[in-house]
């Protein structure tokens, strides 16, 4: 009974040294590795890239067009949402995108308006005072689609996904791509609302 | 002597504590050693490929979609990602590698220990286990099957989400320690049909068949049958060993179970959704040998088991107005199991039958812009919990005991932000049940999100367990010992208090910091009365306080896994004594890392510490390690793996239940292997 004890004890120091070895040489291989499939990501990361993207596909009118700079305004707290402030300076089309964190009095005049979730008690005051001033509005809570932000982020079975609300988009006189209204809606149940 | 043993093990285990907190500190250095991966990386992809990466959300915490990091729990994911990468078997082998979750095995049914309790043959009545948000308890046991009897293949699963603590305040009775919600897969992603064979030690074999597609209106169909065998090794027993002076009357055959540890199962799984219904069937069907002479039955007998469950689900949800979902589900459910017992040659059949059916109604709807409410309703009626218990020839009946009941709950619950960075979860359920009286259970939750990636988390919460039909009316008061059954059985209650802390430390890696305090009162227990008799009664309060620390890494680049440590102290609360089949430590480890381009490499290692058995005696700590390689063809249509269990060989044993007397911890397989090859059409 007793050498066994001795034994196994003598055992789990080899398994254990081996264990160790395997690990290190693992870890070691594991940072020179190249990447290997995408799987899960941060929430903003996602967004922040997919931000980016939308640039591509939407147009201010004229007047709003001519500006070397992007100026993107975030309503709350910035640092929850650090790849969003990630895209300050990045270029996307020839412009240069500034992002800010906004208060209320500060958004007149934005070019896109990201209103993160839990300040959606803002919105009525802000969606008032960028009338007129041609901000493409971005939301991440539910409803915002319906309540006049022209897109907004939501998140279904995993993967984020976002609905247009296109007569806000008219109202404001921007201009969205037909392929980005094609990908937006969540499944079936689409607020895009046509055209 | 004591003393030595004591420092020595005391010496172990603290090396293996050092080394499982330098797992986790190597993986979070290894993780910051890395860049960054440039923002870039993802800006570069298309809209619709940003469309397809999956953030992570949970649905069963809340009854509906959120983050995990607003869940209010203390969440983990599991994907099929990681049955494929670690070469999971059951259930069971999943929720053994889960922070603060512990499985035993009695060489018949696993038993799901989690933060300290562990009760040996409790049958899993403390945790709630759903699939695809359907029910799997039955109504006669409360059990929750978590090895080969249970109903699905596990290569259906996309998906399993665990949420610690109580539920009770949105799905009642069994939402004790925890909800494990296991999602399928989407039929329309399988395009075609899969073929599925694997092979490995012990005579084990298994074939699956599925296939699936979608439907143009978005719907999908899969369906899906497997037939498992394992012809099993033969077991020897120390205490049947008529060489053993300590021998048990029963012993016989040198101690040697031979070809009874045999295990044998089919399933049966499909889904239909189309036009906003969803139409869900399975069954299952296990016959297993015991090896133990459970129950005092004849050793090296062909007792056996054969468990069998079936159901049928419709669920749909509608939008009926802007940002209001109801959905609506009616089910019907069977689930039987029946046992052959030998004693001294004399054939026992036992055998419950449960039938129920019953539907659930919820509104899940925003309201004043910031509330999500969610309210809804419960019906279960049960048509039949019936047991039995006879002796076949001849025939003399034990038990006879039909029973029929109902239960209904009704449920509300709100969440809402204020600000950035606060949310609050408030909830509560009422549950009316026939057989015993209502309770009503909340649930409260502090959010705080202080910044990117940091989340605090208070919870609080209260949940019950209604006594099984089982526990309040089994009885053979002509067994040895006698069983007597006690109808006049409440309900046991947990309240809990839990604090986590989550931290993202650079992209992809979080560190959890967990610590929670639960106290259980009139916990039901089977135990002997003074006529010697074994009886189940509301015995003790119990509570249970502890810590677990978890770095977990899942973005894409190089390895990702999860490494965790727990520090649990579960005890009786009159007594002081630390509860039985309780380890103070445990530690796990998961790493799967990418070799070249078509190949991971699976690593699990897992550490239980010291635990004591039934009769007071002790099991020391062990360390299991796992391996598997997995590799697909360059077309991506082949998909093999081999699998090493228990790479060293590592000889450990789990405690048993009252009802394996005299056996009090039962060896557990040594090193096995697997070859497992799937194929897509």
């Amino acid at each position: 009974m007793r050498s066994d004890v001795t034994g196994i004890r003598a055992f789990s120091r080899t398994h254990f040294a081996v264990v160790t070895a395997v690990i290190a040489i693992m870890l070691t291989a594991a940072v020179s590795l190249p990447a290997a499939e995408q799987r899960v990501r941060g929430e903003y990361e996602v967004k922040a890239a997919l931000l980016y993207n939308f640039l591509k596909f939407v147009e201010w009118p004229p007047s709003k067009a001519a500006g070397a700079e992007i100026r993107v305004c975030v309503v709350g707290d910035l640092s929850r949402a650090r790849s969003v402030a990630e895209l300050d300076n990045q270029r996307v089309a020839g412009r240069r995108l500034a992002v800010e964190r906004a208060d209320l009095q500060d958004v007149r005049g934005c070019d896109v308006l990201f209103l993160l979730r839990g300040e959606e008690q803002l919105l009525p005051k802000i969606l008032e005072a960028v009338r007129g001033g041609s901000t493409l509005t971005i939301g991440e809570a539910d409803g915002l689609g319906r309540r006049g932000v022209i897109i907004n982020f939501l998140i279904v079975r995993n993967r984020v996904r976002f609905e247009i609300n296109a007569a806000a988009a008219r109202d404001a006189g921007i201009m969205i791509s037909s392929k980005l209204m094609k990908l937006a809606g969540p499944g079936n149940g689409s607020t895009a609302g046509g055209d | 002597m004591i003393n030595t043993q004591y420092s020595r093990f005391f010496r172990r285990s603290t090396l293996r504590i050092l080394s499982a907190a330098g797992f986790m500190l190597a993986v979070a250095l290894t993780a910051a050693g890395e860049e960054a991966l440039p923002a870039t990386d993802l800006r570069e992809l298309s809209i619709e490929e940003l469309m397809t990466i999956e953030v992570q959300t949970v649905y069963s915490t809340s009854r509906h979609e959120q983050k995990v990091s607003e869940a209010p729990s203390s969440v983990t994911i599991i994907t099929a990602e990681d049955i494929r990468h670690y070469g999971y078997r059951t259930l069971a082998d999943i929720l053994k590698s889960i922070r603060g979750f512990a499985v035993t095995y009695d060489r018949n049914y696993h038993y799901l220990g989690t933060r300290g309790f562990g009760r040996p043959g409790d049958n899993n009545t403390r945790v709630l286990l759903l699939l695809d948000g359907h029910r799997l308890n039955d109504n006669v046991h409360d059990a929750a099957s978590l090895g080969t009897e249970f109903i699905l293949d596990l290569d259906l699963i996309e998906r399993i989400e665990v949420s610690r603590g109580p539920s009770s305040s949105l799905y009642g009775s069994n939402a004790f320690f925890g909800v494990i919600n296991i999602i399928t897969r989407n039929g329309a992603e399988l395009k075609g049909a899969e073929l599925s064979g694997e092979a490995g030690s012990f005579g084990q074999g298994k074939g699956r068949v599925s296939g699936g597609r979608g439907w143009q209106n978005g719907g999908e169909t899969l369906f899906s049958g497997t037939a498992y065998r394992r012809k099993g090794e033969n077991h020897y027993f120390r205490e049947y060993d008529p060489g053993n002076p300590f021998f048990d009357p029963r012993a016989g055959n040198d101690g040697i179970a031979e070809g009874r540890d045999y295990d044998r199962y089919h399933s049966i799984f499909s889904k239909t959704s189309l036009f906003g219904f969803t139409l869900q069937g399975a069954c299952s069907s296990r016959t297993k040998g015991i090896p133990t002479a459970s129950y005092g039955t004849d050793f090296n007998s062909d007792s056996k088991t054969m468990d069998q469950r079936a159901y049928v689900d419709m669920s749909s949800v509608r939008r009926i107005a802007e940002e209001a979902d109801l959905s609506l589900r009616i089910f019907y459910d069977f689930a039987e199991s029946r046992a052959d017992y030998l004693y001294s040659g004399i054939v026992n059949k036992d055998r419950s039958l449960g039938e129920w059916a019953g539907g659930e109604v919820q509104l899940s709807s925003l309201l004043l812009d910031t509330h999500r409410v969610i309210v809804g309703a419960e019906y279960i009626g049960s048509l039949r919990q019936d047991q039995e218990n006879a002796d076949q020839e001849p025939v003399v009946p034990y038990l006879n005991d039909e029973r029929r009941s109902r239960r209904w709950a009704g449920y509300i619950q709100d969440e809402f932000a204020w600000g950035t960075t606060f949310r609050f979860s408030a909830g509560a359920r009422y549950d009316h049940a026939s057989l015993v009286n209502g309770t009503a259970n909340p649930r409260m939750a502090a959010i705080f999100n202080p910044g990117e990636g940091s989340t605090v988390k208070l919870l609080y919460g209260s949940a019950f367990r209604s006594p099984s039909v089982h526990e309040l009316y089994y009885q053979v008061p002509s067994a040895k010992p006698p069983l007597v059954a006690n109808p006049g059985l409440k309900p046991e209650k947990i309240k809990t208090y839990e604090l986590v802390y989550e931290q993202y430390l650079v992209q992809g890696v979080r560190a959890t910091i967990d610590g929670y305090y639960y106290r259980i009162d009139d916990l039901i227990e089977q135990t002997r009365n003074e006529a010697g008799s074994l009886v189940f009664i509301n015995l003790e309060a119990a509570e249970a306080r502890g810590i677990e620390l978890e770095v977990e890494k899942t973005l894409s680049r190089g390895a990702t896994g999860r490494a965790s440590y727990s520090l649990q102290r579960a005890t009786n609360v009159r007594t002081g004594e630390v509860l039985n089949n309780s380890a103070r430590n445990m530690a796990k480890l998961n790493l799967a890392f990418p070799l070249m381009k078509d190949f991971v490499f699976g690593l699990e290692e897992q550490y239980t510490g010291r635990r004591k058995t039934e009769a007071g005696t002790s099991i020391g700590s062990f360390a299991v390690t796992n391996a598997t390689l997995l590799g697909r063809n360059a077309a991506g249509n082949l998909e093999f793996s081999l699998n090493c269990y228990n790479l060293f060989n590592k000889q450990y044993s789990d405690p048993a239940g009252a009802d394996l007397s005299p056996i009090n911890a039962v060896a557990q397989d040594g090193r096995t292997f697997r070859i497992k090859g799937t194929y897509a059409f």
